[in-house]
């Protein structure tokens, strides 16, 4: 959201739509955000609201019967020319040099993500060879190099072991050295700790702040817990069903949110900070079925400054409000 | 640690809770070793209170809330259940009374979509423990029911559906109107609140709140989220492979912890502020495998603090302030971090 540097990846207006026997599934309804090179935004939202298929449609991987319908992905390669990946072909070179090479990508579950009948090293070397013209010893030598990178103990041998002799701590740091052995200059982690216990969490979040340090690579960090986010992310963007409510920097989303279910999100968490017992603030109602969106802003019926007329007929745009903050409300349009 | 605080009377009472399970091996399927999910676990529950185990997964909170509710048979202890005066003792009760004891004991399950019966109605969901217990005839097991799903906020119009037809959060309010339909006196809630969205988190957290208060229930609340755990509980017990390291009042706990390991616990828990962005004490290494335990305190082989006593002597759970009990050799002369209270 920096405007002297041209930003890493820009998405616009991006819809991603999975067409069923049922109806259309708006999963990602017109997001638009940027990622800053070097820095980490957090994409936050509840389940349904679209952050994992847009991280799918970044890297086309969405699964059939989904596809991207509209909007731009505009990556910064490299050598400062600009591709748009909504455009490459999804299978085609371009795009499986980019996948894997230039983003890299840590899903949320190690113990499904990695396949059960090759070893961790077998996976780690596919991904090095496919990117780089190296040998198999050197590609198996740079695989035990990016396990110990990322601090797993005795990686000579963990190399040949399957993930499942891996603990859950284990498993996710050798997913981020996957991720991370072809040196990305973006790294998308899809709740990376959200299938952990808190300490391995705190483990794994503070090598992902070192690694970004010594590499200098831009993480989109996608989750629904706003601790995480506060500890890691610059920016921020905050996403309800499909479409970006939200965006600026960190500070300002948790000290001056703008928008109702920023607001609401943030008032709803119970805090290790907070006074034990005391009522917390709810939002009513749960989020809608994406078979059964509401008309207008997506957000009225659960909203409590909804305005009769407006809110529930026409759809707030993105709008900037200043120092890179970007609200979708009629409050401030 | 088994006495009454003033004014207060005891509900549950814990001693030495022990559960071992048996790892076979081989074609004779020998007994190779033992898992010690439970090691020796005391602690007690007041009349109307809230009680939180918490802890990392496979450090036994699960496994003692299914030792209090005989939903498995401890290896050893006393799990003390006070009835109209009467103390009964839950681990070894015959089967026959067992069933008269579970009517005061009942259980939130976690998962809200596995732990509803698709097949079955709200009405038939929640009327369920009523029928097994042979309470009252249709139309009064009805109406009970009616007043169930009135009590957790659903309405009785849908009892004739089916759970498919509910949200995550909604679901989560029929299996606690099945677990109240009874009237008991015990609620054993384990992580009740963890599958569900933050903004439906605080509705049922508040939930439990309000009719904890209307119907004086008493809580032993399963959980690994400590700022659920912090909202939710009076006293909190912080478990570590098989063994409590610290029982505390919770507003105690949270700002002054006696054990390193809740000192730890306490720190990785990331604040949703990012004015608050503090040092984090990173572990080093692994959970301890309850399979192959280590010598002395479980935890020494994590805990920056350790000395050599640690390694060798096992410490036991000492009462060291007021309702404050910790397990460490060195509780007295550590002085620990805990979570700032809050200025909110």
């Amino acid at each position: 959201m920096q405007k002297d540097t041209k930003p890493l990846l820009s998405v616009r207006n991006l819809r991603t739509s999975f067409f069923q026997d049922e109806g259309t599934t708006k999963a990602v309804d017109g997001a638009s955000f940027d990622v800053s090179p070097g820095k980490t935004l957090g994409i936050v939202g509840e389940s349904g609201c679209g952050k994992s298929v847009t991280a799918q449609s970044i890297l086309r991987i969405v699964d059939r019967p989904g596809r991207i319908v509209e909007g731009e992905i505009v990556l910064t390669r490299a050598d400062g020319s600009q591709v748009d990946l909504v455009k490459l072909k999804a299978s085609g070179p371009e795009m499986r040099s980019i996948r894997g090479g230039e983003i890299g990508l840590v899903f949320q579950e190690p113990m499904t993500s990695f396949s059960p009948v090759h070893t961790i090293g077998a996976q780690l070397v596919e991904a090095i060879l496919l990117h780089n013209a190296v040998g198999k010893k050197e590609a198996r030598r740079r695989g035990i190099e990016a396990l110990r990178s990322v601090g797993i103990p005795k990686p000579e041998r963990r190399i040949d072991e399957y993930s499942f002799e891996l603990s859950g701590g284990l498993r996710q740091r050798a997913m981020i050295a996957v991720a991370l052995s072809c040196d990305p200059r973006l790294l998308i982690a899809d709740e990376p700790t959200t299938a952990l216990d808190v300490t391995t969490q705190a483990q794994i979040l503070d090598l992902l702040r070192k690694l970004q340090r010594e590499r200098g690579m831009a993480i989109m960090l996608i989750t629904h817990n706003l601790g995480v986010v506060a500890e890691m992310a610059d920016d921020v963007v905050v996403m309800y069903l499909g479409r970006v409510v939200e965006q600026g920097s960190v500070d300002e989303i948790f000290h001056d949110p703008k928008h109702p279910y920023t607001r609401a999100l943030l008032q709803s968490i119970p805090s290790i900070e907070s006074v034990p017992r005391l009522k917390l603030a709810t939002i009513s109602g749960s989020i809608p079925h994406p078979f059964n969106r509401p008309t207008g802003c997506p957000f009225h019926p659960r909203c409590v400054s909804s305005i009769a007329g407006r809110c529930d007929k026409e759809v707030p745009i993105l709008q900037d409000v200043g120092e890179g903050r970007r609200v979708s409300c009629f409050l401030y349009q | 640690m088994t006495t009454a605080r003033a004014g207060k009377s005891v509900l549950l009472d814990v001693k030495g809770l022990k559960k071992y399970f048996p790892i076979r091996r081989g074609l004779l399927q020998k007994t190779v070793g033992l898992v010690k999910a439970v090691d020796d676990v005391t602690f007690f529950l007041n009349q109307g209170e809230t009680l939180s185990l918490v802890g990392e997964s496979g450090c036994g909170k699960t496994t003692t809330a299914r030792c209090v509710l005989r939903a498995i048979t401890p290896t050893a202890g006393q799990v003390l259940l006070m009835d109209d005066g009467e103390v009964l003792d839950v681990a070894t009760v015959p089967k026959s009374r067992l069933a008269s004891l579970r009517r005061q004991m009942q259980m939130i399950f976690q998962d809200p979509f596995s732990s509803l019966n698709p097949r079955m109605t709200l009405l038939d969901i929640v009327g369920e423990p009523l029928l097994v217990h042979g309470v009252g005839n249709v139309q009064e097991r009805t109406d009970r029911v009616v007043e169930m799903l009135r009590l957790v906020g659903l309405r009785p119009e849908y009892m004739r559906r089916y759970p498919h037809a509910f949200s995550g959060g909604q679901r989560q309010r029929i299996g606690i109107a099945r677990a109240l339909a009874l009237n008991p006196r015990l609620v054993v809630a384990d992580e009740p609140v963890s599958a569900l969205d933050v903004s439906v988190q605080a509705q049922i957290l508040n939930l439990l709140l309000e009719l904890q208060e209307r119907l004086g229930l008493t809580y032993l609340f399963v959980a690994h989220d400590l700022s659920v755990v912090k909202h939710i509980s009076e006293r909190v017990a912080v478990m570590y492979v098989g063994r409590i390291v610290e029982t505390a009042p919770t507003e105690e706990l949270f700002a002054s912890p006696k054990h390193p390991y809740t000192e730890a616990l306490l720190s990785a828990v990331p604040i949703p502020d990012p004015r608050l962005r503090a040092d984090r004490i990173i572990l080093q290494g692994e959970v301890a495998d309850p399979a192959n335990t280590p010598p002395g305190c479980h935890f020494h082989p994590r805990c920056k603090y350790a000395q050599a006593v640690c390694r060798e002597k096992t410490p036991v759970l000492e009462e060291i302030a007021p309702d404050h009990f910790v397990s460490c050799h060195r509780a007295r002369e550590l002085s620990l971090r805990g979570v700032a209270p809050s200025t909110a």
